[in-house]
């Protein structure tokens, strides 16, 4: 089961662990008032703690740009059933991460980071470490992954400082080893020129 | 632990003189009148003309290590025996342990609390045994006895061993079986600080405490390689994130290698390859000079450095020569050995160069045996790394390169993982 909305929150705020800008909601009103004190464009979400792939059941709805389409939105996530509440969140645009941690039944709690949000699968371009680790053992993560160069403004793309990226994997190796947790994904963690935003949070106990 | 991997006197409990049998075959690896023998049996009075005792503590002197080769139901009343006598290490060969079902598991914890409780160091059960060349002790079953060496081979598989016991030398060889007593960890901590051993090889099926293995890889000084078996994914439990799908039991298991600063090799002559260059060279970086007399294995060895991201720095002008100098130097099919001393010296004295691939292609006019000498030679005049690629039928020059240390590879292309294992060391 997913841990608490405001569970997690606290967790990766003990650790350092930069979340894009959102606010968790359950009514209409709320969610215009969020939507308005973020700035549009939003994101619009599901939150509950036993769906763990809200992307099959329509939960997720990108790119709200006026109040109008916040409204619709909301009466759409707002009917299906079971949820705790719906997440408003920033949208933010950039290169697509992921990373995540596990307690591997050898070694215990391990962190992972890979490139490439929903090709991450398909590519199997991640790097692992038992947790918890420093800065000099994360960016040798960073450095093992074949898609490294995106992180140099691979054509066109956002210049991704890789200590920024360091600092996020040493945070979680951290929580990994401190906390109780089956597995933990945040994915995607969105990086661009302004820095680098967990966007999405599942902690799993 | 020096007392059981250099023991003054060994008795052998399952001697025997039957065709086959482990109790003849330790019988000819340990009876080398290096250390007192001791045979023991109750249905023999002889052997080979000698005495077999009964029982262990019939023996009047005292004995270091107990080897154990009998059916595993006397196996018990044995170890309670060398308890009596006082033994400094059991090394129990026997199997049908835990390895095998719950009754060996229940009688396999048994022999452990009855040893730990007397103070007795344990190895095995269920293993080929150990070797320490060096002392020539083989208290092991294994066909053959190992050469004098420095790689300390520890190995979850007797047979792994069994496999690469007359290909390379040692300075340790022990077959954990399954590591009820002495633990694998432990093997690991005393093979670093062996002095004969100066690298560590693995061979790894799966470890019981993931955080305990990976610690002491870390803390210790000695390089490692291993090769793990058994990547064949587990059947996987439900998984409910991204992380937990990716996060196979081996990507894992390597990456705490790599992690612990542990080489991995890909096959059997992968490890020894990564071993020999451990043992034998020193700390490189990735600025590589090539020096060859056959146009196309020079470039193949470009490519595959390459390929790994190595760097070729440029070479500096040489006088009076009638090649071009290039990185990789190519000295010309017809090269003498004042060729290649005079290319090498100058390539390996080059400040922005870490190490040295010599490369030589069996021509008419090779002199094989002198290269190799004026190779070692240079080897000495230079802190260095050198490694070379000796091609062909030149069996003799590849012996004596290293006989002195220098590690060759037949293929270019093996040169890689070794080299690459340099950078970390």
């Amino acid at each position: 089961m997913i841990l608490e909305y405001t569970k997690q929150e606290q967790l990766l705020k003990k650790y350092n662990l930069k979340t894009a800008l959102s606010f968790f909601i359950k009514n209409k009103k709320d969610a215009l008032q969020a939507a308005n004190k973020i700035g549009y464009p939003v994101v619009f979400k599901i939150f509950s703690q036993n769906c763990l792939h809200r992307t099959d059941i329509g939960g997720v709805i990108t790119k709200i740009d006026n109040s109008k389409k916040a409204k619709e939105a909301f009466d759409k996530l707002n009917s299906i059933k079971g949820i705790d509440g719906i997440i408003v969140q920033k949208q933010i645009d950039g290169l697509e991460f992921i990373v995540g941690a596990k307690q591997d039944s050898v070694f215990g709690p391990v962190v992972m980071f890979g490139a490439g949000g929903v090709l991450v699968e398909l590519f199997n371009d991640v790097s692992f470490r038992l947790a918890p680790f420093n800065r000099r053992v994360a960016l040798s993560m960073i450095d093992e992954l074949r898609s490294k160069k995106l992180l140099d403004g691979f054509r066109g793309g956002p210049n991704i400082k890789k200590e920024a990226v360091a600092d996020l994997l040493v945070n979680t190796s951290l929580l990994a080893s401190k906390e109780n947790f089956k597995e933990i994904d945040f994915n995607p963690v969105i990086a661009n020129e302004k820095g680098l935003f967990i966007c999405d949070v599942k902690i799993i106990q | 632990m020096n007392q059981i991997f250099n023991p003054k006197s060994v008795a052998i409990i399952g001697a025997t003189d039957r065709k086959n049998s482990v109790g003849l075959c330790l019988i000819n690896n340990l009876d080398n009148k290096k250390r007192d023998v001791f045979f023991v049996n109750p249905t023999y009075t002889t052997l080979f003309g000698r005495k077999v005792y009964a029982k262990i503590q019939d023996i009047e002197e005292s004995v270091d290590l107990a080897v154990i080769a009998i059916p595993k139901q006397f196996v018990e009343a044995v170890v309670d025996d060398c308890i009596v006598k006082k033994v400094k290490g059991v090394l129990i060969i026997s199997s049908g342990f835990s390895e095998y079902d719950d009754f060996g598991r229940e009688l396999q914890e048994r022999i452990v609390l009855k040893l730990k409780e007397s103070g007795i160091y344990l190895i095995g059960p269920n293993c080929l045994g150990i070797a320490n060349p060096s002392v020539n002790l083989n208290a092991s079953f294994a066909p053959n006895t190992p050469k004098k060496g420095d790689i300390a081979l520890i190995s979850q598989s007797g047979g792994f061993i069994d496999s690469v016991i007359d290909s390379y030398g040692f300075s340790l060889i022990v077959s954990v079986g399954n590591a009820a007593g002495i633990t694998l960890e432990e093997y690991i901590a005393f093979a670093d600080q062996d002095k004969e051993t100066k690298v560590i090889a693995l061979y790894i099926e799966g470890v019981k405490d993931g955080r305990k293995f990976f610690n002491v890889l870390k803390s210790i000084k000695k390089p490692v390689v291993a090769i793990k078996a058994g990547k064949i994914p587990q059947l996987q439990k439900a998984i409910s994130s991204h992380t937990g799908s990716l996060a196979g039991e081996y990507r894992v298991f390597s990456s705490a290698l790599r992690q612990a600063g542990v080489s991995e090799a890909e096959s059997m002559e992968e490890m020894f390859d990564i071993a020999k260059a451990l043992a034998w060279q020193g700390h490189c970086k990735n600025k590589i000079g090539v020096v060859t007399n056959g146009g196309g294995a020079g470039v193949l060895m470009a490519d595959y450095l390459y390929d790994s991201e190595f760097e070729l720095p440029k070479i500096n002008a040489i006088d009076n020569v009638r090649y071009k100098t290039n990185n990789p130097l190519d000295i010309m099919g017809d090269a003498t050995t004042l060729d290649y001393i005079k290319a090498c010296e100058s390539v390996i004295s080059q400040r922005d160069i870490s190490a040295l691939i010599i490369i030589q292609t069996p021509q008419m006019t090779t002199t094989s045996l002198d290269n190799a000498k004026a190779i070692v030679e240079i080897s000495k005049k230079y802190s260095k790394s050198i490694i070379t690629v000796f091609m062909g039928n030149v069996s003799e020059s590849i012996k004596y390169l290293e006989e002195h240390n220098i590690p060759n590879y037949t293929d270019p292309k093996r040169v890689i993982k070794p080299l690459k294992s340099l950078l970390k060391k």
